[in-house]
């Protein structure tokens, strides 16, 4: 796609800022609701380029940690649960819509191995929690938004 | 925006309420800002005489579901006090007048609020600000609750509840508006509710809200008026202090507290006003709360906007932008530490 999404995104923010909202003087809810729009622009090109990267990284993450707690020492019913979830069929196509699909089961399941870990004390419970927070902080590091200077 | 006839119905209502038939109104603009009201600034004149008036009118759907009597009484209780607000005028719970409820309190002229996500938004009154600022938090936490109109308009907890009334109600907040299951806020419930704080050593009126944002401030830097009261409720005063110290409001100096001062010198201003002992075990608690209650108003605020009941641009920037930074916050302090807060 050329130009890129980014850049088509940036290009109209660029606009909003630059020759909308500087028009609309006297009028400050009209420049608010402007300069918000244009915000929003800036950070939907950041996403544009990475949310399907970051939702197949997540998603991979997330059945590479079921498989392995699938074989550790939890529940008859849990470790069922985790490796059928670990051995699923990917989505069809790569459309963000049906990530999202995908990986929402596989998050509420986290959820229950997560709190199953917490009751746990024995070491492996542990290391395995800890893998649970590097699935969850690979998430929200590749989440992230950045602003432009104002 | 109002109606020309419901800028009429304005005009009579003010005129009546101020108690001179003979007064009429300009000057009406919608005000950006303020994302739980629909915020309008208008003049109102009788004679030579001229007043500046703000009208906060409910919206369909907001950040916060809140209740205007509380924000309404809030004001009434703070006005003339060592905090600044505005002066509140009138309130109508009636929607057949307005189409929806609201309030009218006097504008304040000459100041203005900034963002909480400008970097160095302050400049060199930044100092200035951030004295000011912990200065009216702890005044603000010295108000015996029984000395206000709140008790009338808000529920009293017991001091040891008031940590689980306020998880209880940001849990049903997720649980009722998480479009997608939330591993790390569901963490930091669990985290929250094994580990819960002392009671604070009394009660205390609570902002629910007080941080970079909502408060104006004049030309010299001086804070002019506390903004933005309709998650006041009565607590512990440390919610009040984690809220304002959240490293999403710091402006990008995560260094300083509320990336305005150092924070032994925050703390202690705080600890003036507030005739009080900072206890930083309790604040730990309330600090990964600050951080977990954030995450469920943006929730909501996404909801609101993907459902189609309120797509002002703000939800959807809220809805982006700090669920990711308080997802990151929660996780990177969760994940640091897997036992207490």
């Amino acid at each position: 796609m050329k130009p890129s999404m980014a850049q088509v995104l940036m290009g109209s923010a660029s606009a909003m800022a630059t020759q909308v909202a500087p028009h609309l003087v006297g009028n400050g809810y009209a420049i608010g609701q402007a300069s918000m729009a244009g915000l929003i622009m800036v950070l939907a090109a950041q996403e544009a380029e990475r949310a399907v990267d970051t939702l197949v990284r997540e998603r991979d993450a997330l059945k590479a940690l079921f498989g392995e707690a699938a074989r550790a020492d939890v529940s008859e019913g849990l470790a069922a649960r985790l490796h059928e979830a670990a051995h699923a069929p990917l989505a069809s196509n790569l459309q963000i819509t049906m990530l999202e699909a995908e990986i929402a089961p596989l998050k509420a399941l986290l959820i229950d191995l997560h709190a199953a870990l917490e009751e746990e004390v024995a070491p492996w419970a542990r290391a395995l929690e800890a893998q649970v927070w590097d699935v969850l902080k690979l998430g929200a590091d590749a989440r992230l938004l950045y602003l432009p200077t104002m | 925006m109002l109606t020309q006839s419901e800028i009429e119905t304005l005009r009579a209502y003010l005129a009546r309420a101020l108690g001179h038939e003979d007064v009429a109104i300009d000057n009406v603009a919608r005000i950006y800002g303020g994302a739980s009201r629909e915020t309008y600034s208008f003049d109102a004149m009788r004679g030579d005489a001229r007043g500046g008036f703000i009208l906060r009118r409910d919206p369909d759907d907001s950040l916060i579901e809140s209740e205007r009597a509380l924000e309404f009484a809030a004001y009434q209780s703070f006005y003339g006090r060592n905090v600044p607000v505005p002066e509140a005028i009138a309130l109508e719970t009636d929607p057949s007048v307005l189409g929806k409820p609201f309030f009218i309190m006097r504008r304040i002229d000459g100041a203005s609020a900034g963002s909480p996500f400008q970097l160095n938004a302050y400049g060199a009154q930044k100092d200035h600000v951030g004295r000011q600022f912990f200065t009216i938090l702890g005044n603000i936490a010295s108000v015996d609750p029984y000395d206000t109109q709140l008790p009338g308009v808000v529920e009293t907890p017991a001091p040891e509840e008031c940590w689980r009334r306020e998880l209880d109600h940001w849990e049903g907040v997720i649980e009722a508006d998480s479009l997608e299951p939330q591993p790390i806020a569901r963490a930091a419930l669990r985290r929250l509710r094994r580990n819960p704080p002392k009671s604070p050593p009394r009660l205390s009126i609570v902002h629910g809200d007080y941080r970079n944002g909502n408060f104006m401030r004049d030309g010299k830097g001086d804070i002019v008026a506390v903004l933005d009261w309709e998650m006041a409720h009565i607590g512990d005063a440390l919610e009040d202090l984690a809220w304002a110290l959240d490293p999403l409001w710091a402006l990008g100096r995560e260094d300083l507290a509320a990336g305005l001062i150092p924070l032994h010198d925050a703390v202690q201003i705080w600890e003036a006003g507030a005739q009080q002992k900072f206890d930083p075990e309790r604040f730990q608690w309330w600090s990964l709360f600050a951080s977990l209650k954030g995450l469920a108003i943006w929730i909501s605020a996404a909801k609101a906007f993907h459902d189609g009941k309120n797509q002002d641009p703000v939800l959807g920037f809220t809805g982006w932008y700090c669920t990711a930074r308080h997802n990151k916050i929660l996780a990177d302090r969760l994940a640091a530490k897997l036992e207490g807060v």
